[in-house]
């Protein structure tokens, strides 16, 4: 079931529901009449720096008014966006703008799971209308509406000028309109209201004909305007003026104004704190309700007045046009002749004037079940599309161009995969028919040549460009089954295989191996591999897709049809090189969430050693194996093993499967230490253990931990960071003893040109001592050299 | 983050100040501040992100990151009093001094802190004690001004 985390922590932090809170309050309380088992309200807790999820139940019991669910409704379980099932959404509809966790953080985080954003936007006031915000607010809602702007998937706007102004901003920004709806905010405050005694002042000063003005006292209101036309002729009328509200901020000379007015207390009356009673009380007796505001986002005042029957002359303001409509009268902004005008229109033409009131009496308000209602349309939007896996798969599509290398691992698929009937040979056409040949007991074996793929298209020359290239064109071939397990002539399956392992539940079961936002690579030596890692994190970030990484090298399960929708939504997209498997699967995950299972991948020897990248994911069982030739000589880990299919491959597999877990083990143990050590380091010292090269003025400052912890014999791969513009800076890491050199690295050159698709951060494996270094106390040097001048830092390093 | 992202932040602070010019006001913060925050993590600081600040916005910055408060416009000006300090070594005196400070106690961790460290090579900044910072916290009231900072160092493990 799709989920919907709705943000509501200012809700939890404030005494008293008025403003935004109330809305809040409102729409959570008729959403939970409507969709509860969807719900998911959650926190930000500053403390820990992480969303708590509220138990809905007891979070709604607090809101309808027992006080006593508060300290129990927090849940103490946490939001993992990691665990985040795609297609959930995120809602946000608090003021989270001068919150600690910034939109521009937490967005972009939230689309690398797949997850689904929606706002209610209240107003945009503080960019259009600056002057009216504290300078704190319009700051901080930079990042906010920003941040939405780019990455939501839908915008609720409390009013349609408000979406249109949201509209207007994207295209003065040049980025495409965020998909808008609108749901007004309701005004059935009925329960609420009619509590307490009416103070004998605020009886007084109504008996006497007079223009409310209910809201908080502040700038935007243009409350110095409503007393300039009172002093320019409403007084002399016989008029009284009454202000309700709060004092707002920048409003000194307002307050002393109001505090000195000379008719203050006899024709002109200001009341703050009123109870609810006594608002009330004013509304229903008003001559009418002035609002003059210069900017509002929805102009609550005006359906509250309304609603009680009581005229309203508003500013000439969109939002109040389209929120008053008919029922209201309206002034041109600022213009006090205009103002006094209409109101003389009505005090001398009394028949006007009930004719007004009568048909102010047909308001119908809206109301907050109307409000909840438009929102889960509007979210309803959001929900994915439903489709489910085709079951029977039977082909196996494989890209190869080495015979040897296919005909040494068709017999593992022989084996282990009986469900798979016909292999087809991606492969030149030069060796279509040696593929043909290749000796085979159950599989039958056709190919796809190049020549049949490309048509006349050239090929393109990279590697990573090829496969994906010829990839996407075969797509286009009917040999291609319209479900198939896309594999490499090098993936070979080690134990018997299910179809369950591609296919759960009506899902297609993809393995991930790593992140493509935290890939790494090896930025000294990048290969066409890191390239295209790249350019695929490119792509998913750019069209919002989930960004897991799942080339494997494993054999994975492709549905064609969607494979070609992907081609076709995004046109020329064959020729730019990205990873095959990635790009798929984080593409159908966003267009259907419930169609993809996404699992950590079941491949040993990808890595083939420990130095080629850091682990994210430890396999927890191992079905395939990435064939590397070299791990099978020179005493690495599978020497002495045979490299084809034997009588003993089983048994073989099952000693290599061992050995390999042992590996993995070892450096996720590794990992493990260096964890504790950052973990105590940043208790310590409030600072979390890195390095950094920052190049400023010309120069380059490294930075680095005080200390660096590992295990003696161990390869790490150390999280860099460079800031700067400098190419060919030239890197590098040993470690002494004594002053004597234990280890040393090959210096790696970063190529920046190459770097600008990594945003500056790499790793840098290195190896902590060749076998038998013990542990004890060494040092840890630094270098950088840029051919002009060197940098150098010394750290202590503790072997353990 | 993406220098296209990137820049659509920027571009809505211009927006955001054309429109605030056009009623004779200022925006009082510094679009600096907003670059050098829009990818820091809610949990610690990342200063390489600062290091092209130039000096006369970097106390509000750095205020604004690590502790998620405007610095008060008195206690600002009183920071650049001195003229002659290298851009360089004001920056460090500032981090040193915030990033020590105990209001950071409660405050973000650091990432990539690449002014870390004196002119002779030796580290600047001490590990962090916790606890001898709040003794000092709870005492400091009571030390004479011209040897607080001497103090304050030997609770941080400083050598001065």
């Amino acid at each position: 079931m799709q989920k919907i985390y709705i943000e509501i922590t200012n809700l939890t932090e404030v005494k008293s529901l008025t403003g935004i809170q109330r809305v809040e309050k409102s729409v959570a309380l008729e959403m939970y009449k409507m969709i509860k088992e969807q719900l998911c309200f959650v926190v930000f807790k500053a403390d820990s720096y992480r969303f708590e999820m509220l138990d809905t139940n007891l979070f709604i019991d607090y809101l309808k008014g027992d006080k006593n669910a508060f300290d129990k409704m927090f849940s103490g379980e946490y939001l993992e966006f990691e665990k985040m099932h795609p297609g959930d959404i995120f809602f946000e509809i608090d003021a989270v703008w001068n919150g600690r966790y910034k939109s521009s953080v937490l967005l972009p985080k939230l689309k690398r799971y797949g997850v689904r954003i929606a706002c209610y936007v209240y107003d945009i006031i503080p960019i259009t209308h600056p002057k009216y915000s504290h300078f704190n607010t319009r700051f901080n809602f930079i990042n906010y509406i920003g941040a939405y702007l780019q990455y939501a998937d839908i915008l609720i706007a409390s009013a349609k000028s408000t979406l249109d102004e949201i509209n207007e901003l994207s295209d003065k920004l040049g980025i495409p309109r965020v998909k808008g709806y609108v749901s007004w905010l309701g005004s059935d405050f009925k329960a609420e209201k009619n509590d307490g005694e009416i103070p004998e002042e605020v009886i007084e000063a109504a008996k006497t004909k007079y223009i409310l003005n209910v809201g908080t006292i502040e700038p935007r209101k243009n409350h110095d305007f409503l007393l300039d036309a009172f002093e320019g002729g409403l007084a002399d009328k016989g008029f009284n003026l009454i202000f309700a509200g709060k004092i707002g901020w920048n409003v000194k000379e307002l307050e002393e104004r109001i505090e000195n007015h000379p008719l203050k207390n006899k024709s002109f009356f200001y009341f703050k704190g009123l109870n609810d009673a006594s608002i009330d009380y004013l509304y229903k007796h008003a001559f009418l309700i002035a609002f003059p505001t210069q900017a509002e986002g929805f102009g609550l005042p005006i359906i509250e007045s309304l609603q009680r029957g009581t005229p309203v002359l508003a500013s000439d303001i969109p939002v109040l046009r389209e929120v008053g409509g008919e029922y209201c009268r309206y002034f041109k902004l600022n213009d006090i002749a205009d103002f006094n005008a209409v109101i003389d229109n009505l005090a001398d033409n009394p028949k006007e004037y009930e004719k007004l009131c009568e048909h102010v009496k047909d308001f119908k308000p809206f109301t907050w079940k109307e409000t909840a209602e438009r929102i889960v349309d509007a979210l309803n939007s959001l929900k994915p599309e439903q489709r489910k896996a085709k079951e029977n798969v039977s082909q196996m599509v494989i890209l190869t161009a080495r015979a040897d290398d296919i005909k040494n691992t068709i017999p593992y698929i022989e084996a282990y995969m009986p469900f798979i009937k016909k292999v087809l040979l991606c492969c030149p056409d030069k060796v279509s028919d040696e593929m043909k040949a290749i000796p085979t007991k159950r599989i039958s074996i056709d190919t796809l040549t190049d020549g049949e793929i490309l048509k006349g298209r050239p090929l393109p020359e990279d590697h990573g460009t090829r496969n994906f290239f010829l990839r996407c064109l075969a797509m286009g071939s009917d040999k291609v089954d319209d479900v198939f397990i896309m594999s490499d002539d090098d993936y070979r399956p080690i134990k018997p295989i299910d179809p369950k392992v591609f296919i759960e539940d009506g899902s297609y079961v993809a393995y991930y191996c790593h992140e493509l936002n935290d890939w790494k690579g090896v930025v000294g030596a990048m290969s066409s591999y890191d390239y295209y890692i790249y350019r695929t994190k490119d792509f998913v970030n750019q069209n919002r897709y989930p960004d897991m990484q799942y080339s494997s090298h494993m054999p994975q399960i492709i549905e064609k049809e969607l494979y070609q929708r992907m081609i076709k939504e995004h046109p020329g997209i064959e020729s730019t090189g990205l990873d095959e498997w990635s790009s798929y699967f984080n593409f159908v995950q966003a267009k259907y969430p419930d169609l993809i299972r996404s699992k950590p991948y079941i491949c040993m020897c990808w890595p083939g050693m420990h130095s080629d990248w850091d682990m994210r994911y430890k396999p927890a069982e191992y079905l395939f194996e990435n064939y590397y030739d070299f791990l099978y000589r020179d005493g690495n880990i599978f020497d002495g093993f045979s490299e084809v299919y034997t009588q003993k491959t089983e048994e073989e597999n099952r000693l290599k499967e061992q050995k390999y877990k042992e590996y993995v083990e070892e450096y996720f143990g590794w990992k493990k230490l260096f964890e504790e050590y950052s973990d105590a380091y940043i208790k310590d010292r409030l600072a979390i253990p890195s390095f950094a090269v920052i190049e400023k003025d010309g120069e380059l400052e490294i930075s680095a931990p005080e200390i660096l912890e590992v295990k003696a014999e161990s390869i790490m791969h150390l999280p860099f960071l460079y800031r700067g513009k400098k190419d060919g800076l030239k890197l590098q890491l040993s470690m002494e003893a004594n002053k004597v050199r234990v280890s040393n690295m090959v210096p790696m050159e970063l190529k920046l040109s190459d770097l600008k698709l990594v945003d500056y951060k790499f790793d840098v494996a290195f190896s902590f001592g060749p076998k038998g270094t013990p542990a004890g106390n060494y040092t840890l040097i630094i270098s950088v050299d840029d051919g002009n001048a060197m940098s150098e830092k010394r750290i202590m390093l503790k072997l353990l | 983050m993406t220098d296209y992202e990137r820049d659509i932040y920027s571009k809505i602070y211009d927006i955001t100040e054309d429109n605030l010019k056009d009623s004779g006001l200022d925006m009082v913060t510094y679009k600096d501040t907003l670059m050098a925050s829009i990818d820091q993590e809610p949990s610690f600081v990342d200063l390489s992100q600062m290091k092209d600040i130039p000096r006369e916005k970097y106390v509000q910055a750095l205020y604004y990151i690590m502790f998620g408060r405007w610095v008060i416009n008195d206690e600002e000006q009183s920071f650049y009093s001195d003229s002659n300090e290298s851009d360089k070594d004001f920056k460090l005196r500032m981090l040193s001094k915030i990033y020590n400070s105990t209001e950071r106690m409660h405050g973000k961790r650091v990432v990539a802190n690449y002014v870390d460290y004196s002119k002779d090579g030796n580290l600047k900044v001490g590990k962090f004690k916790r606890n001898l910072l709040k003794v000092y916290a709870n005492i400091k009231a009571r030390i004479p001004l011209g040897v607080k900072s001497k103090i304050k160092n030997l609770f941080l493990g400083i050598k001065a």
